[in-house]
């Protein structure tokens, strides 16, 4: 029951605005310093449920590069990350690769998909 | 003073305070023993014992308290059994200017030869760290054996560098007199027209005499007015100057690297990452080859080149007749926009001021990077390169003082080296009378790079007075090929080239526009590049203002891709690879 | 071979430039990208966060996700493109001359130009760090790449100098390849990068952040041993005695600033603004040499790509209309100037005669609240926006209408505090 004051740096847009939040069990009682909406959100979720963007890369294999970038379609729960970048050193994908191609499905059960972020060619 | 034990204590007692030195004389070398509170106490005694003139060496076993250590860390190293090389004419310790020009001289003759080089590739001491001066042979005081050398080396650069396609050029030195020539003390006493007298007629005069007198070519006085016409950029009171016309700018370590390919193709034998521990003798203490940590390698003569560490490779044979005191040389380069702010050579006159350097100077590399220095900072250890801030400032200072206008915030690089000093400060060649078939070649400080052809023939003929037969060997190539610098050439050339090899048409180092083929070229050579320095050494990718950001990931990829090594093991010089380990998802 | 667009450098700057210059009319099989890495996208492909069109595309998109958007474009456009090419001089008519492995040296005429070759990394040497010369040492760009193109890590332990977004970004890559990050120092009061890449790159690795600090000495032989950072006097920047702590650490990335890559822009005598290292542009992108245009950050260093790409537009556009018979120009040039609190502006100035509003973009030299940006043309403000904090680490713009211009000789633009 007890109210905490809270300092959060939204991570949404190059603004980062640093929002300052009264909240009492994971409940938003006061907010300012955000300049839009989206802050707002990003602070319910810091307190709920907090969430990135896990971006890396995997091996390929005959590929133009050694490398192709991925990411999660979504964010995925904070606490996932390390996790799911371990299980991402096991993967090799064989090029031709397209963009956007799934890489891995639902890591690590947070239903959310790993995908490729660019083409990769063949080697010449 | 004479050359006598005591009255070198003596003096060294009045002199350093807090000392307490004994000397021995013996033969001409003086040793001294004891304590002094500060390494600069010590160097100050030694540089007492060794300015004798009777002195030809000076050996010290000297406590300094200041010191935690003075002994060289023992590592553990391998000393293998096995005779790895057998009955060589020669071994050569050291593939620094000395060891490489030695060796290439000697590659003229029927022998055995083999250099032998610790680090993985050649010219990486004092010789890779100096600013490329292939001085005219002007020096002070006594005779030495550095300026006969000097004189005789420089005059040869021509011939050789055209052989051994090295790009050299006589931009000639101007020497400045300034506010600064005169020392405070003296200034203080002078009415300014006796000092007005002095600074713009005598003193350049004066220079230009005692030059003829010791048989320096090409000397001539100028007055304030025609130094200024030659260099605009100079500060507007010049008073007069000297210019030195058989001044020389070379890239130090090209030229070794020129000098050790020619001895290479012409069957010198070169180990690299092979490092000597001591010398091997007989009874009699003749020496009989040297104990390496690969295994012994068998040979009648030895020549130890061993830069800083030749004093203690001399004293492995129990004949340790010198003690070098190692000198750092800091050097600041600047980016190539302002290749033509100066064209000659520019250094000061100063009176008063270090005596065991030639002062510095800002010159330029024959790339056109203007390039200031070097300081002269007494160190303990050998291995200190590093550069320091009051070193920066000091350069800034010192030759912004003449170029106010030079736009010092183009600094791309700094970088230092250590000068193998003997206390004497003069070269000490000898074969030795304790370890017969030992022929030092030490205490090789500047101008040791202008005298490294003439320090060649000298330890030939040394070594065929000691015996060696020297039998012309009728195959000797001197021609040498320095392979393409793609940077320099017309564009029809350049048009040529791609069209026979597509490889020159990829460019790796976009500052200094180095080739793909001349890093293949580099990897490929008699004397190959085995590490991203050595690359860089060779084609200067890496050398320009953004210091390799662009090409440093194309020049691992090439080197491990010929290696035939992976990426993670491709060093970027002994013991430091580029980069660690693949990514954990790698 | 003769062509009527040339674009150096096929970037997020280049790509754009192309493609608005086709969409202005010229003709794909006249356009020809000119790019010295083996594929198209400059520095974005190694650029694997997100945090790029935000605005652009409604959405969180990665560098490379980026890149292939625009480098698809010109694919299906048709526009030319010569991969591993370097471009070696520009003459003042116009004529490139370039190489590659399998055309050889090239000269391109071209009836315009835009250079779109971006910025390159200060080094070590440029901020002066004393002491030795391990291999360790790198440029955070450098960095990034080795880790997110090649797979290899440059290091186990790093210290990393300057928080500018880069720097930051290699700090969380770092941590998550398994190596220990000691710190980020840096010699501002501020962070020089964004307040986001703090929280999700610093924070979010409980990454030690020191401001007011830097590196005063480099140790180790052959490799980094460690560093000596020290604490800074705030006004006078030099290093506080006493201070000084020994980091141990095997690598060391710089993240100190880049360099808009201007070396060509120099060999063909363009002028170059001091403040930015970029050319002076005018509102149309074009450089003091006739038919030559700059884009992206070889004019100014940027923060987001999308203003990258906003800006390029405008060049190839611009492009365009100067090989369809060109823009006309006013008798007498407006400068902008910087005013009180802001660094520089891009354009530097309007010389065109056109009816369409001025972007002008431009940073400001320190942080302040709630201030007003200003936009003042004989003493009287034309434009303004309230801010309740400007920043030097983010980019900020005003628009002007030509009509506030007419009589003018002079913009100023400034940031007022009341």
């Amino acid at each position: 029951m007890t109210e905490e004051e809270q300092t959060f740096t939204c991570i949404n847009c190059p603004m980062g605005c640093t929002i300052e939040a009264v909240t009492r069990d994971e409940e938003i009682v006061e907010i300012e310093g955000n300049i839009c909406e989206a802050g707002e959100q990003y602070v319910k979720s810091e307190l709920k449920n907090p969430t990135r963007f896990l971006t890396g890369t995997v091996k390929v294999k005959n590929g133009l590069l050694p490398r192709v970038p991925i990411k999660t379609e979504k964010e995925i729960p904070k606490e996932k990350v390390e996790e799911a970048t371990e299980e991402l050193e096991n993967v090799e994908l064989e090029a031709p690769i397209e963009l956007h191609q799934t890489v891995i499905e639902d890591i690590k059960g947070t239903k959310v998909n790993v995908i490729t972020t660019r083409p990769m060619p063949e080697k010449e | 003073m004479s050359g006598s034990a005591e009255d070198i204590e003596e003096e060294i007692g009045s002199e350093v305070p807090n000392s307490d030195i004994k000397v021995r004389v013996e033969d001409g070398i003086a040793y001294l023993s004891g304590k002094t509170e500060t390494w600069e106490e010590y160097v100050g005694a030694g540089h007492i014992a060794g300015e004798n003139d009777d002195i030809r060496g000076v050996v010290t076993d000297v406590d300094v308290e200041e010191i935690e250590d003075n002994q060289s860390e023992s590592m553990e190293r391998q000393e293998p059994d096995e005779v790895i090389k057998e009955k060589q004419d020669i071994v050569i310790v050291g593939a620094g200017v000395s060891g490489c020009s030695i060796a290439r001289e000697l590659s003229k003759y029927d022998l055995d030869v083999t250099l032998v080089e610790r680090e993985l590739d050649v010219s990486l001491g004092a010789s890779k760290a100096n600013n490329g001066c292939v001085h005219v042979g002007i020096d002070q005081g006594k005779e030495t054996l550095k300026h006969k050398l000097c004189l005789r080396g420089n005059a040869m650069f021509d011939d050789l560098t055209e052989e051994l396609d090295v790009p050299f050029r006589r931009i000639g030195t101007l020497l400045t007199i300034t506010d600064r020539t005169l020392p405070e003390k003296v200034e203080s006493y002078l009415p300014s027209f006796v000092r007005s007298i002095l600074l713009k007629h005598v003193i350049p005069k004066l220079v230009t005499f005692y030059g003829k007198m010791k048989n320096v070519p090409g000397l001539e006085t100028l007055s304030g007015k025609e130094a200024k016409e030659l260099e605009p950029n100079l500060k507007d009171d010049i008073y007069s100057g000297v210019l030195m016309s058989t001044m020389g700018i070379i890239s130090p370590y090209e030229w070794v690297i020129a000098l050790a390919e020619n001895a290479v193709e012409n069957g010198v034998e070169l180990m690299l990452d092979t490092e000597v521990i001591e010398i091997i003798s007989n009874e009699e203490n003749e020496v009989e080859g040297v104990q390496t940590d690969r295994g012994i390698i068998e040979a009648d003569y030895v020549i130890n080149a061993a830069g800083v560490y030749a004093d203690e490779l001399a004293e492995t044979a129990g004949a340790k007749e010198f003690t070098i005191h190692p000198r750092k040389g800091s050097l600041i380069i600047f980016d190539k926009n302002n290749s033509d702010y100066n064209d000659h050579v520019v250094s000061e006159l100063r009176f008063g001021g270090d005596e065991y350097t030639k002062g510095g100077t800002a010159m330029k590399t024959p790339e056109g990077n203007p390039e200031w220095g070097p300081t002269a900072v007494e160190v303990p250890d050998k291995e200190d390169k590093s550069v320091t801030e009051e070193e920066i400032n000091q350069i800034l200072n010192k030759y912004g003082f003449l170029f106010p206008d030079f736009e010092t915030g183009d600094m791309i690089r700094y970088f230092a080296g250590v000068r193998a000093s003997t206390f004497t400060e003069d070269f000490f060649i000898e074969a030795s009378d304790k370890a017969p078939g030992l022929i030092n070649v030490a205490g090789i400080q500047s101008p040791g790079l202008a005298s490294s052809p003439a320090i060649a023939e000298y330890v030939v003929r040394i070594l065929g007075s000691e015996g060696l037969e020297l039998v012309e060997d009728p195959d000797f190539d001197p021609e040498r090929d320095g392979g393409p610098r793609f940077e320099e050439m017309s564009e029809e050339r350049r048009k040529e080239l791609i069209g026979e090899d597509s490889e020159y048409g990829r460019i790796v180092c976009r500052c200094e526009k180095v080739t793909e083929k001349e890093v293949l070229e580099a990897i490929d050579e008699p004397v190959p590049a085995l590490t991203v320095d050595a690359v860089k050494r060779r084609t200067r990718a890496g050398m320009g203002r953004c210091q390799s950001g662009f090409c440093r990931p194309r020049v691992i990829n090439i080197l491990s891709e010929e290696l035939g090594i992976p990426i993670e093991e491709v060093k970027k010089k002994k013991g430091a690879n580029s980069v660690t380990r693949r990514t954990k998802e790698g | 071979m003769d062509v009527k667009l040339a674009v150096i450098g096929a970037g997020p700057a280049g790509l754009g430039a192309a493609l608005a210059a086709h969409e202005e009319g010229i003709d794909a099989e006249e356009i020809h990208l000119i790019e010295r890495d083996v594929e198209l996208g400059g520095i974005l492909p190694q650029c694997i966060h997100n945090g790029f069109g935000k605005f652009n595309f409604g959405e969180r998109m990665t560098g490379p996700e980026y890149a292939t958007h625009y480098v698809e474009e010109v694919e299906d456009a048709g526009i030319n493109y010569h991969l591993n090419t370097m471009a070696l001089d520009i003459s003042e008519d116009r004529v490139i001359t370039a190489v590659n492995p399998e055309e050889g040296l090239m000269r391109i005429g071209a009836d315009a130009i835009i250079l779109a070759m971006g910025c390159r990394e200060r080094s070590r040497y440029q901020i002066r760090i004393p002491g030795e010369r391990p291999a360790g040492v790198f440029p955070a760009g450098t960095v990034q790449r080795l880790i997110n193109m090649e797979g290899v890590m440059p290091g186990e332990k790093a210290v990393i100098l300057g928080s500018g977004d880069v720097g930051m970004i290699i700090a969380r890559r770092l941590e998550l390849e398994g190596a220990e990050v000691e710190g980020v120092y840096e010699i501002m009061s501020s962070p020089s990068g964004l307040p986001r890449n703090v929280q999700q790159c610093l924070r979010d690795y409980d990454i030690p952040f020191h401001l007011n600090h830097t590196v005063t000495e480099v140790h180790g032989d052959k490799r980094l041993e460690g560093v000596t950072v020290s604490e800074i006097d705030p006004d006078t920047f030099e290093p506080i005695p006493g201070t000084e702590r020994y980091v141990e650490c095997d690598t060391l990335v710089l993240s100190v600033g880049l360099i808009p890559e201007n070396e060509l822009s120099k060999e063909v005598g363009i002028s170059l603004d001091g403040r930015t290292g970029g050319p002076i542009v005018d509102e149309e992108r074009e450089t003091s040499v006739d038919g030559i245009f700059g884009c992206g950050n070889v004019v100014h260093v940027y923060d987001l790509v999308d203003d990258v790409t906003k800006n390029s537009e405008l060049a190839g556009k611009s492009a365009a209309r100067f090989i369809q018979g060109g823009t006309d120009r006013r008798v007498e040039n407006i400068s902008i100037n910087a005013g009180n609190n802001v660094a520089y502006t891009v354009p530097q100035g309007i010389e065109k005669s056109n009816e369409e509003p001025v972007e002008v973009f431009f940073r400001v030299e320190r942080e302040e609240e709630n201030v007003k940006t200003q936009a003042v043309v004989s003493g009287k403000v034309i434009e303004e926006n309230a801010k309740r904090v400007v920043k030097p680490p983010i980019m900020e713009s005003l628009s002007i209408s030509r009509k506030d211009l007419s009589e003018a000789e002079e913009v100023l633009i400034r940031v007022f505090e009341e």
